[in-house]
């Protein structure tokens, strides 16, 4: 005879039901993240009650409870302990010219070894790499398992002498790019960092003496602008380039100027949003007046993608209406990025106006520097190698 | 018995006794085949030694009945058939495609591309009109020519290339291609003759009908080549056109600053623009780049045993189709050298592993576009010289009504 269901029992099937389905996810998530993810215990954070952690790492100070990530989503508290989720776990690596950078005063010839690991601490409306970028480790294609030693093991396999942290924000991968540096160093290799520059004052500090060269975005030259299209505040972004000139300025009175890092600006060009006049002018000359006039600037071509897939691409002329203007404010190495033919991507002796490094796209095609210096004598500033 | 054939010729030649005597004779000791050679060498000989008028009267009937049955007549087509104005346009069409990416490739300021034009206006005034696109219609190439036509228009507009179009592009492209080959083919027939373009690009009805994929075409000697390119800018320039271009190379070289025209070195015709905005040394381009890494994903996850069972399809068909695509005339013994090198670099992608292969890759589908230039830059090796290329790049820079590419080329820039 067959058992009727009652309506109580018929009831708490239900609702045992529904809270499995709510709940199971929740649960699995931990477990996914411990099982899948490289958990690396994080620099630069500080314990809150209840287990929720502070990070220190950058202006976004996120503050997460156990089981939260940061909004870089590549760390994040682990029940009170602040994690890097992606140490160990690169998504992209590449062999590149260095020049791709944009790196114009450091190494003319050869590859270097690029590496990123997903996140980022700002979220720009224009990035190419925003499928890297804007997801955390769980979320992207692909990742390799390449712990730092490995690293440097491939890079000497491949005859690489330079290892760039590059594509993402290395800022975000920050443990896992101090210990690469440490051993390229030891290796005799030298590290390149092509950053955001939103980073808090310390742990960049911590990261200069080992980086020989940075390749700082400054993405625009107004709070509304960096609020708007990269989620983040500007002035940050100013006080790293003030850091890095500033410990320039103190090798060279020390007669140390090779021991500390080599930067470049890179500026990208986006129509009808930070490309007025005015706005280059103010911008250029507080790189004069803050930076120096011996800092490259690089303003490159915006071409359309992520969230800014309806503007249309940099007209050329803007690039070299910016360039002029840069110029005009004393700036002495200034480029145009992306735009294959441009006069502007070569780069002149600012004493005897010769071109000295003709350039096509990435590569190099004609250098008449020995070591960085013009055959009229003077000598151009960079890490030539 | 049936009579053997030599009487019967002896009752045309010959005395019909004197046949039948020796044939009787020899019947005996020689075989039939014997006997006839024998019989009609000795009529033959007889006829030679005393033809009689009725004897050579016959030969003569005989001769005219032969050959009014093989017509012999030459199959000329005149130079301005209609298939030669359709091959024309299509010829034309590539390579005002070409001249437009190229345009845009080159990121010319403003100074330069007004003074391009104006050496445009100049090419324009002597050169040949450009072709209508209209009048008889045929079927194998009014579907290519259309297609042609609407990808410089949406090029020139500055429109996105869809993948979709893209992929019917490359399937037209290699329907181009076997008409080509098919002329060139029909052209070697037997006493096939042509004017101007028909000279070497039969029409239609003069196609083979079989598959023609395995067919070998000798290849062009650099002499021939030379001949083949001029002949091919005659139909589009002229004489006349051609001879300004000559003189005005020159100018446009100075025009052009030093490395724009060390881009144009290695410029080719390329119906489909780049993806992105900068690549190093192809600019206008299209390049590969993005379909290598596609199929190399592909490649390395297909499991060994299926690899060996299947490799012609991952390999040999498809790099033999792409190559025919860029060179409708390559010899197959070349073409195998190139798919059996590139088949060797897709073995290496499959060899390394994840971390090699991503720190490779880029290394690989350098490798491969390298085998691809391989074959159409092999004619080109005296253009390196710098008449050369100065009148390449100005023959690409001054096509007929390229006015019109620089008129929107400035448009925009003003605009902007």
């Amino acid at each position: 005879m067959k058992k009727s269901l009652s309506r109580r029992v018929f009831c708490k099937n239900c609702l045992a039901g529904v809270v499995g389905i709510v709940a199971a996810p929740l649960m699995d998530s931990d477990l996914r993240a411990e099982g899948d993810i490289h958990l690396k215990k994080a620099d630069y954070w500080s314990a809150l009650g209840g287990k929720r952690t502070k990070c220190l790492l950058c202006p976004n100070a996120c503050i997460t409870s156990p089981g939260e990530n940061g909004r870089c989503r590549s760390r994040g508290n682990r029940n009170g302990t602040y994690y890097s989720l992606s140490y160990g776990r690169p998504c992209v690596i590449a062999l590149d010219d260095i020049e791709k950078s944009p790196l114009y005063h450091f190494q003319i010839e050869g590859k270097a070894f690029s590496i990123a690991t997903p996140g980022c601490n700002l979220a720009c409306k224009y990035c190419h790499n925003w499928e890297y970028s804007q997801k955390g480790p769980l979320e992207v294609a692909e990742v390799f398992s390449l712990e730092p030693e490995e690293v440097i093991r491939r890079a000497k396999k491949h005859g690489v002498t330079t290892m760039n942290y590059f594509y993402t924000e290395p800022t975000v991968y920050y443990e896992y790019m101090i210990e690469i540096a440490r051993l390229a160093r030891r290796a005799g290799m030298r590290n390149v960092c092509v950053t955001a520059g939103y980073i808090n004052e310390k742990p960049l500090r911590n990261l200069i003496p080992l980086i020989d060269a940075f390749v700082v975005g400054l993405k625009g030259f107004t709070e509304d602008y960096y609020s708007e299209y990269m989620n983040g505040p500007l002035e940050p972004v100013k006080r790293t380039l003030q850091i890095l000139s500033e410990n320039k300025n103190l090798s060279r009175k020390k007669g140390l100027e090779d021991k500390d890092p080599w930067f470049e600006i890179v500026y990208l060009v986006v129509p009808g949003l930070n490309d007025k006049e005015s706005e280059l002018d103010t911008m250029a000359r507080w790189v004069y007046k803050n930076i120096g006039r011996d800092v490259p600037l690089h303003f490159t071509r915006f071409s359309p993608a992520y969230q800014l897939k309806n503007l249309p691409p940099t007209p050329v002329g803007t690039l070299d209406q910016a360039r002029d203007i840069a110029m005009k404010a004393g700036l002495e190495y200034v480029y145009e990025g992306n735009v294959p033919g441009s006069e502007g991507a070569h780069t002149y002796c600012p004493r005897c106006h010769q071109k000295v490094i003709e350039r096509l796209g990435f590569t190099v095609i004609k250098n008449d520097l020995k070591k960085g210096q013009c055959q009229c004598g003077h000598r151009l500033p960079g890490n030539w190698g | 018995m049936r009579p053997p054939p030599a009487r019967e010729l002896g009752m045309i030649f010959g005395n019909k006794r004197t046949l039948r005597s020796e044939i009787i004779d020899s019947t005996d000791q020689k075989g039939e085949g014997v006997i006839f050679a024998e019989a009609a060498f000795c009529q033959f000989s007889f006829s030679f030694v005393t033809p009689s008028v009725r004897q050579v009267f016959m030969f003569v009937v005989v001769l005219i009945i032969f050959f009014s049955h093989c017509d012999l007549r030459a199959e000329t087509y005149g130079r301005d058939n209609a298939w030669s104005v359709r091959l024309g346009e299509l010829n034309y069409l590539i390579m005002k495609t070409s001249a437009v990416n190229i345009v845009y490739g080159l990121n010319l300021s403003r100074e330069q591309a007004v003074r391009l034009r104006d050496l445009a206006r100049r090419i324009d005034d002597v050169a040949l009109s450009a072709p209508e696109m209209k009048g008889v219609e045929y079927p194998e190439t009014a579907a290519v020519r259309d297609a042609f036509a609407n990808l410089f228009e949406q090029i020139l507009s500055g429109r996105q290339i869809s993948d979709v179009m893209k992929k019917n592009l490359n399937g037209l492209r290699l329907r181009e291609v076997e008409i080509i080959k098919k002329s060139l083919i029909g052209a070697q027939g037997f006493m096939y003759s042509g004017e101007g373009c028909l000279a070497c690009h039969a029409p239609p009805n003069k196609f083979p009908d079989n598959d023609v994929s395995g067919h070998y075409l000798s290849l062009a000697t650099v002499k021939e080549q030379d001949r083949i390119d001029r002949a091919h800018l005659k139909g589009m320039f002229g004489n006349h056109g051609m001879l300004e271009l000559w003189e005005m190379k020159s100018e446009v070289d100075q025009v052009l600053t030093g490395v724009q025209r060390y881009m144009m070195r290695s410029i080719q015709c390329s119906l489909l623009p780049p993806d992105y905005l900068a690549h190093p040394t192809r600019v206008g381009q299209a390049i590969l780049t993005g379909n290598w890494y596609a199929y190399f994903k592909e490649v390395r996850a297909v499991p060994e045993r299926q690899w060996q069972t299947y490799r012609r399809l991952y390999v040999r068909y498809p790099f033999r189709d792409m190559l025919l695509a860029l060179s409708p005339g390559i010899a197959t013994e070349h073409r195998n050298e190139i798919v059996t090198r590139m088949g060797k670099i897709v073995g290496q992608a499959r060899r390394l592993d994840a971390i090699d292969y991503a720190l490779k890759k880029k290394e690989l589908v350098a490798a491969m576009n390298q085998e691809f230039e391989s074959v159409t830059g092999r004619h080109l090796e005296t253009n390196q010289q710098r008449e050369a290329r100065q009148f390449r790049t100005a023959m690409f820079l001054l096509f007929p009504e390229n006015r019109r590419i620089y008129d929107e080329y400035i448009r925009r820039m003003d605009a902007n």
